[in-house]
């Protein structure tokens, strides 16, 4: 092995101090975050599908929006949530915002309601409701499904269920018209699926982490009828809607992120198969 | 802005910086933010915990539902797994969650995530040439991975090429996660990048940043001469 000066190429790459990819990473970001590039983005089809749901809403319905979302996912999922959220409140439609087993749901709910912009004609409780932190995981999915009213008694404010408009003629899963939103463990997306989906027949369409994407991809078209892919869900969202906000504004960067990360996996291979190559010829 | 914002703002950024200061190494400032961060979580959780326990249960017996007590019971017996002598207590409540959760699943699992799933992968449901080849597709990948793990028999003869293929299928299906896992914690870095150097945070960012610079080279100063001093009170 060769030491000092006489180190090989495949040497000083296989030796670069890790840190040094962090300063790039930081640099590519905050260079890409100043300096908007407007990189071209297509919009995929479980994103159009899941705005074509969205639309198709009959006039009037009730949609039940999951708020399951944890701090570290604020900046992958917020954006696409918000751009939802925003068409939903562009169109007749009632929503009921419920965080079942997040239990920071309701302080990002707080936290993002100037981000809604909900339009001033639309009231608290009559137009849409925000039911709170509701424990217990998949027994607490299949008991809201199965009996709304006797699960849950009062909103997040305190106010009986029985005194909000929005809820009037909700009783099972069966009165909701779509279940939208983020969820974000895995187990409560197949507890979704299993308690709402399959036994009640309502349409579920979902902002999915990037990593859960390829195992949940799977449902679509039949089971999960849109799915909006992370951060870039929400950014191709955004165009969708018209609702653009910071989604969008994060994508070139995201963009930029990944084609460092690209050419730093291709020059690591590269010093691995030299590395390899020079132990074979013996040189090392 | 106002003093309540200023002071958010600049304890967001000096936390972020403390904890992006274990890149450098691990530091009293770094186990500083960590230990804020923990303490707030549980903080956090514990009072969801009882705001939720007196919604759903202590209001409603107090009201004179005395069913409530039950789940109260169980769940006090729950604390029982503390006590070496007495946490035989907690089984019981244990054994109805893990049945009751087991039953609920169970019930939808098979039509949900089985069935419709194998009915979902039927060519005749195309509607296009595309989506047929796509189905196909799936069908041979998850015959083969599904061959790949059964490992009473040696992965020859017969089994070699569709075991093989499994294989292939696997590494893909890790390396599509894989670059899902990396997309997804991307995302929160590129959120704290553009929060340090918002124009509204620049300057608490700049300050953060010789404030966590100042404090590291003290503590590594301080445990530099704290070796030099057993290492001479040794010789």
């Amino acid at each position: 092995m060769s030491k000092g000066k006489n180190k090989t190429l495949a040497e000083k790459l296989r030796d670069l101090d890790p840190r040094l990819v962090y300063l790039l990473l930081f640099l590519t970001v905050g260079i890409t975050s100043m300096i908007p590039l407007g990189l071209p983005m297509s919009v995929s089809a479980p994103t159009r599908s899941l705005y074509e749901a969205i639309e198709a809403i009959p006039d009037g319905s009730v949609v039940w929006y999951a708020w399951d979302i944890s701090p570290g996912e604020i900046d992958q999922s917020v954006p696409g949530m918000v751009a939802m959220a925003r068409h939903l409140f562009s169109k007749p439609v009632k929503i009921v915002f419920i965080s079942i087993s997040a239990a920071d749901g309701p302080m990002i709910y707080f936290n993002t309601l100037p981000e809604l912009k909900i339009p001033s004609e639309k009231e608290y409780g009559v137009d849409y409701v925000y039911m709170g932190f509701v424990p217990g995981g998949e027994l607490s999915v299949a008991a809201v499904a199965s009996d709304l009213r006797g699960t849950l008694k009062t909103d997040y404010y305190g106010t009986p269920i029985d005194s909000l408009p929005v809820l009037e003629g909700v009783n099972t899963a069966e009165d909701f018209s779509l279940l939208v939103g983020r969820i974000s463990s895995s187990a409560m997306i197949d507890s979704y699926i299993r308690q709402v989906t399959s036994r009640y027949g309502v349409n579920l369409a979902l902002l999915i982490g990037a990593s859960g994407y390829p195992q949940y991809i799977v449902y679509y078209p039949q089971t999960i009828v849109g799915i909006l892919n992370g951060a870039k869900g929400g950014a191709e969202y955004e165009i969708l809607s018209g609702f653009l906000g910071k989604g969008i504004a994060g994508v070139d960067t995201m963009s930029m992120a990944h084609i460092l990360l690209l050419a730093l996996i291709v020059i690591a291979n590269i010093g691995y198969f030299g590395e390899k190559r020079a132990k074979a010829k013996g040189g090392m | 802005m106002e003093l309540l914002q200023v002071a958010q703002i600049g304890l967001a950024t000096l936390l972020t910086i403390f904890v992006y200061s274990f890149l450098h190494s691990e530091n009293p400032t770094y186990r500083a933010a960590e230990h804020l961060f923990i303490g707030a979580a549980a903080g956090h959780y514990v009072l969801m915990g009882i705001k939720s326990i007196n919604k759903i249960a202590v209001v409603p017996m107090l009201e004179g539902n005395l069913l409530f007590l039950i789940p109260i019971i169980l769940g006090i017996m729950m604390f029982s797994t503390m006590s070496k002598k007495y946490s035989w207590l907690s089984r019981y409540p244990i054994a109805l969650i893990v049945g009751v959760g087991a039953g609920l699943s169970l019930r939808a699992t098979p039509r949900a995530q089985i069935l419709s799933q194998i009915m979902a992968l039927s060519p005749l449901l195309a509607k296009n040439t595309f989506t047929t080849l796509n189905l196909i597709i799936i069908w041979i990948g998850t015959v083969s991975v599904i061959t790949y793990f059964y490992m009473t028999r040696e992965h020859s003869g017969v089994l070699k090429v569709p075991t093989t293929i499994g294989k292939y299928i696997l590494l893909a299906a890790f390396g599509a996660t894989y670059g899902g896992v990396v997309l997804e914690r991307l995302a929160p870095f590129i959120g704290r990048v553009k929060f340090l150097i918002a124009p509204d945070t620049y300057i608490a960012t700049a300050v953060a940043l010789v404030v966590t610079v100042a404090l590291m080279s003290y503590s590594i100063t301080r445990e530099k001469r704290n070796k030099v001093e057993i290492k001479n009170g040794v010789e």
